[in-house]
């Protein structure tokens, strides 16, 4: 049981308060952010950071994490909540067969190489175009609201790489007004 | 040498390895509680598992969970360490881990509590439960330890603890782990 008194060591030394592993099947996003929120309430943390937190963690949890949700028994994605000198950081880890890495990469990829007003025209070029989206479309306007309500603060990465999967770690600030 | 892993990276890897779903760290207060309790609930309603060992589940949580928010802090001069609630799903149980700071003086009084539980059958501890109920009423001293009996009779399962040095002359870290069956017997 050493495990739990390493964890609340690196739990402190990370600045994180919650950590959820999951396949977030049953889009739990509005009571993650219940526990988000209470925290929060401790900070005095301002309405607009509190919706932008928000928003992020929808946007994790149903469209980052929705691949896993085909599996039901597996739990491959995790959302951490980090507190930050200036305001709080979502962190979301998800595993990603090689097709959908591709996908995301590139997405990824044009997105984080556009400006505030770019990301803003961008998506209503895709809101546009038709009313039933597909899952590219999807995860296009997910992370263009991960770049906009962090005003670009997102950093990603690969965690462990082979032939079949990749795990993406998408970190994302969000600073208090 | 092999590049330090960060405690992301390792906050992952202990999750998955011992299958821990929720992890809180931090401080425990009424809203904190009770947004924990929601999202878990939410959790065991959606995975139709039986009413009768959500209700235990949601029980014992609430009964640790209160254990939590009474003794998080320290009387050192700056907080250590974190009190922490760990969720953990198996395939045939779930666990609730708490860790909380615990004086020194009092750890021979909660292992010989937990101790004397864990060597008790249930109609045994339904005894002590009534002779400790009684006694809580006298003094609060007597009531120490009710809250273990409560929650070794709801989950049927011994208790799990240990304690862990920090940096403190007076405290450790306290954890403590139930287990509820996914099947009752």
């Amino acid at each position: 049981m050493e495990y739990t008194f390493i964890l609340q060591k690196l739990m402190a030394e990370g600045n994180f308060l919650l950590a959820i592993r999951d396949n977030f099947e049953s889009l739990l996003s509005k009571s993650v952010f219940s526990i988000v929120e209470s925290q929060m309430k401790n900070d005095n943390v301002d309405l607009n950071t509190k919706n932008r937190i928000y928003s992020v963690v929808v946007e994790c949890v149903q469209n980052i994490c929705s691949n896993d949700r085909a599996h039901s028994t597996s739990k491959n994605s995790i959302l951490l909540l980090n507190k930050i000198d200036l305001g709080h950081k979502i962190i979301v880890g998800t595993k990603l067969n090689i097709e959908r890495k591709n996908r995301l990469d590139s997405i990824l990829l044009e997105i984080s190489s556009l400006t505030l007003e770019e990301l803003k025209e961008k998506k209503k070029n895709i809101i546009s175009i038709r009313s039933d989206l597909d899952e590219s479309q999807k995860e296009n306007l997910a992370l263009i609201d991960m770049f906009t309500r962090s005003a670009g603060k997102v950093k990603y990465y690969y965690d462990g790489e082979n032939e079949e999967n990749s795990f993406l770690i998408i970190e994302i600030e969000i600073s208090n007004n | 040498m092999a590049p330090m892993e960060t405690p992301l990276k390792q906050i992952h890897s202990i999750m998955n390895d011992e299958n821990a779903v929720l992890i809180y760290s931090g401080e425990f207060n009424q809203e904190i509680v009770k947004s924990m309790l929601n999202y878990t609930e939410g959790k065991l309603e959606s995975s139709g598992i039986d009413d009768l060992v959500r209700k235990k589940i949601f029980n014992v949580m609430v009964e640790q969970l209160q254990n939590i928010t009474k003794h998080q802090y320290t009387d050192d001069d700056k907080q250590i360490v974190q009190p922490c609630f760990v969720l953990i799903e198996q395939e045939n149980f779930y666990n609730l881990v708490t860790g909380n700071p615990i004086h020194i003086d009092t750890i021979q009084m909660v292992t010989d509590r937990i101790n004397q539980v864990n060597s008790l059958n249930a109609d045994e501890l339904k005894d002590l439960y009534k002779q400790a109920r009684l006694n809580s009423r006298i003094s609060d001293v007597g009531g120490a330890g009710l809250g273990f009996i409560d929650v070794a009779r709801k989950t049927e399962n011994k208790l799990d603890f240990g304690f862990y040095d920090i940096d403190s002359a007076n405290y450790k870290y306290f954890t403590l782990k139930t287990q509820i069956n996914k099947i009752i017997a």
